[in-house]
């Protein structure tokens, strides 16, 4: 006889032991998963430490812009500032024109400016209930116009505006649409009139801004249109890049290491003890300047032997803990470097025969000519004086420069055991502070002058690798060999000088 | 590695620990996706996201209790999670049908026929006869869990009883058949 069961018990009894495997494809996708997690998780945390890294870049990027670009003498910024102005007018979203009639008070004359419309052969509309001058009459049309607002905006460059005759100073370019052309309408002596001002490009490629007044007056070009030359702008854009892909390249090399190693040692939501997170610390390093070429004394000496001193570089840092593996730091620092350009023959006596585009020569440098060593004509066009004889000793320059540096950078710890590893990069900003340019010589050493070219403010692009022993928990001592790429540190005129520095920074370190 | 390590080293998200985390317990948990899961591919969806969700919240673990214990209401949760809908079935008043003991007889019943009736119920009889009986829930716990009132789950549980008896009773009888022929 069967036995009849509760059926809750059968069940229970038969899947007591039950264990199934599951399919492969069930941790293929799982782990897959975990991966996709964790790729998304280190991206944002590079994605922060590269908009600092863009942040700094485009910020020093902009600052050499700025010392690079020079402005015409005579420019009026009237335009760039009226385009400020203009955002704030009234929400008619009406342009203001400013214009002197007959050298009396400015008057606004009309807030009301249009584009021609070049399809229509229309006849300008001066529209404007807020006219001021008794005299200006109104001329009303029924041809379709277009107004501007102030929402049409375009960038435009500065322009230089030559002042005009009198009863046109100020002109006010309010606006651009796709044809660059804006029609001001005023009041001339009871007479209607109108004025057109075009930009456009004359057959040199410079783009000009011409005016054209009367309906049937001819045109004539009143201003140019000052652009950074193409030298310039390939110039700042060349040592940007070569900044990113430095940059770029401290990330790489923080970026590949190996993204279990990651995992394992830096858990993202373990928190850093709120104390520890500051660090002070002082810094020594001999450093060697060298250079990718060009020279930083006269264009002559571009292909000239160069050696690099070594000198003392000395400071003080301060860096913050912004996670377990990353922190940023920044400091002062003293820097003395120097670099010698060889194959050189110099003589002494007579006037200078020779201008060194790099330097400005002091009182003691008066009488003193120098030369590559291959450079034969020197010694024809030398003048000498009478009695003195005209010989060329071999020699060389001394550049000397003296820097405050003030660096910003960020340092990812790779390993952090008791001798710990890291890779640093940032961004430093070099003040100077002296320089000198000297004669060496077998006979003797003698202060030239300065130079004139190296420029009072410039950036060096850092890498390094940090290497630390912790002597105590809170102690460290540093060492951290690191080259510096230096940017914008001369201006052009000696020879396209591409200095960089190697130092290996030690130093000690206290956490608090 | 032993098990505390192993949980502190999942909580530290090595991927190593979780490989070794999936070895130790996919089997019973997958044993257990297979009765809440109405066919055997949805039985390894389940698997896949209960994994992923331990994975993520096994910091929440406190140490306290067993910890394959642990896993199990995760995977289960993700079971119910799935399949629990709004109350298709509470449309009749079913507080008043009284639970009737369900017998069959003990043949050698094959495990794997068991597993496939056991799929085959409607998805929330299912819910309820496993959290019932196969995991010792009360009603009370079901009916929070399922977001439904006792009463219901104790009569989803009797129907699914009625259900699994049938389904059994109606193979014997066709395996009877067979074996007179």
């Amino acid at each position: 006889m069967k036995e009849k069961k509760n059926i809750d018990r059968l069940f229970q009894e038969k899947f007591k032991d039950f264990e199934v495997h599951p399919s492969s494809s069930v941790w293929k996708n799982i782990s897959k998963n975990q991966k996709e997690k964790n790729d998304r998780k280190i991206i944002p945390l590079w994605w922060k430490l590269g908009g600092i890294a863009a942040a700094l870049l485009l910020l020093f990027g902009l600052g050499i812009l700025t010392t690079n670009y020079t402005t015409p003498a005579d420019s009026i910024p009237a335009l760039v500032n009226q385009e400020n102005d203009l955002k704030n007018s009234e929400a008619n979203s009406s342009p203001k024109i400013e214009l002197n009639q007959d050298n009396t008070s400015a008057k606004e004359v009309s807030d009301f400016v249009e584009v021609e419309d070049p399809e229509s052969n229309a006849s300008q509309e001066v529209g404007s209930p807020n006219l001021h001058d008794p005299n200006t009459t109104l001329a009303t049309s029924t041809k379709t116009k277009r107004s501007f607002n102030n929402k049409e905006r375009v960038a435009s460059p500065k322009v230089s505006v030559g002042t005009q005759e009198s009863n046109r100073n100020k002109v006010a370019v309010s606006n651009n649409t796709s044809e660059s052309t804006a029609t001001i309408a005023y009041n001339k002596n009871n007479r209607f009139d109108s004025t057109i001002i075009t930009k456009e490009e004359d057959a040199s490629g410079s783009e000009n801004i011409n005016i054209k007044t009367g309906i049937s007056g001819t045109s004539e070009k009143i201003a140019s249109i000052d652009t950074p030359t193409n030298e310039k702008i390939k110039a700042t854009e060349n040592t940007l890049s070569q900044e990113k892909d430095l940059v770029a390249e401290a990330e790489k090399i923080a970026a590949n290491k190996d993204e279990e190693e990651f995992l394992s040692e830096n858990p993202l939501d373990q928190e850093i003890k709120l104390t520890d997170r500051w660090g002070i610390g002082a810094v020594a390093a001999p450093v060697y300047y060298g250079d990718f070429g060009g020279s930083g004394i006269d264009p002559a000496f571009k292909d000239n032997d160069k050696s690099g001193n070594v000198n003392l570089s000395y400071g003080v840092q301060i860096s913050y803990a912004v996670s377990p593996k990353l922190k940023v730091r920044t400091g002062v620092s003293n820097i003395d470097l120097s670099y010698n350009t060889n194959e050189l023959i110099f003589s002494v006596g007579g006037t200078r025969s020779r201008e060194l585009k790099g330097v400005s020569f002091s009182q003691n440098g008066s009488s003193v000519t120098i030369a590559d060593k291959n450079d034969q004509s020197v010694r024809q066009t030398s003048s000498v004086l009478p009695g003195l004889s005209n010989e060329f000793s071999n020699g060389s320059i001394q550049q000397r420069l003296n820097y405050i540096e003030v660096p910003v950078e960020a340092v990812y710890t790779v390993s952090d055991k008791r001798l710990g590893i890291a890779v640093i990069g940032g961004l430093s900003t070099l003040l100077l502070n002296d320089n000198e340019v000297l004669l060496l010589s077998d006979d003797l050493n003698t202060s030239l002058g300065t130079s004139n070219s190296a420029n009072d403010v410039s950036f060096t692009t850092n890498i390094g690798l940090g290497l630390d022993y912790k002597v105590t928990e809170d102690f460290k001592f540093n060492l951290e060999p690191a080259l510096k790429y230096q940017i914008n540190g001369f201006d052009n005129s000696a020879g396209e000088f591409k200095p960089y520095y190697l130092g290996v920074y030690t130093g000690i370190s206290y956490k608090f | 590695m032993r098990l505390d390590q192993l949980i502190t080293n999942c909580k530290k998200k090595q991927p190593k620990a979780q490989g070794e985390l999936y070895k130790r317990y996919s089997s019973s948990m997958f044993s257990v996706c297979l009765k809440y899961a109405p066919n055997y591919a949805e039985a390894e969806d389940i698997l896949q996201d209960a994994f992923m969700t331990i994975f993520e919240k096994v910091g929440q673990y406190n140490n306290k209790g067993s910890f394959e214990g642990w896993l199990k209401r995760v995977a289960i949760n993700t079971a119910l999670q799935r399949y629990r809908k709004p109350g298709v079935f509470n449309l009749v008043n079913e507080e008043n049908i009284k639970e009737v003991e369900v017998e069959v007889d003990e043949e050698s019943i094959p495990l794997d026929f068991l597993l496939k009736i056991i799929q085959e119920l409607p998805d929330r009889y299912r819910m309820v006869f496993n959290l019932y009986v196969m995991d010792g829930h009360s009603h009370k716990e079901i009916g929070k869990m399922l977001n439904i009132n006792q009463g219901t789950s104790k009569s989803n549980l009797s129907r699914a009883r009625m259900i699994l008896k049938e389904k059994i009773e109606l193979s014997q009888e066709h395996i009877q058949s067979l074996s007179q022929i």
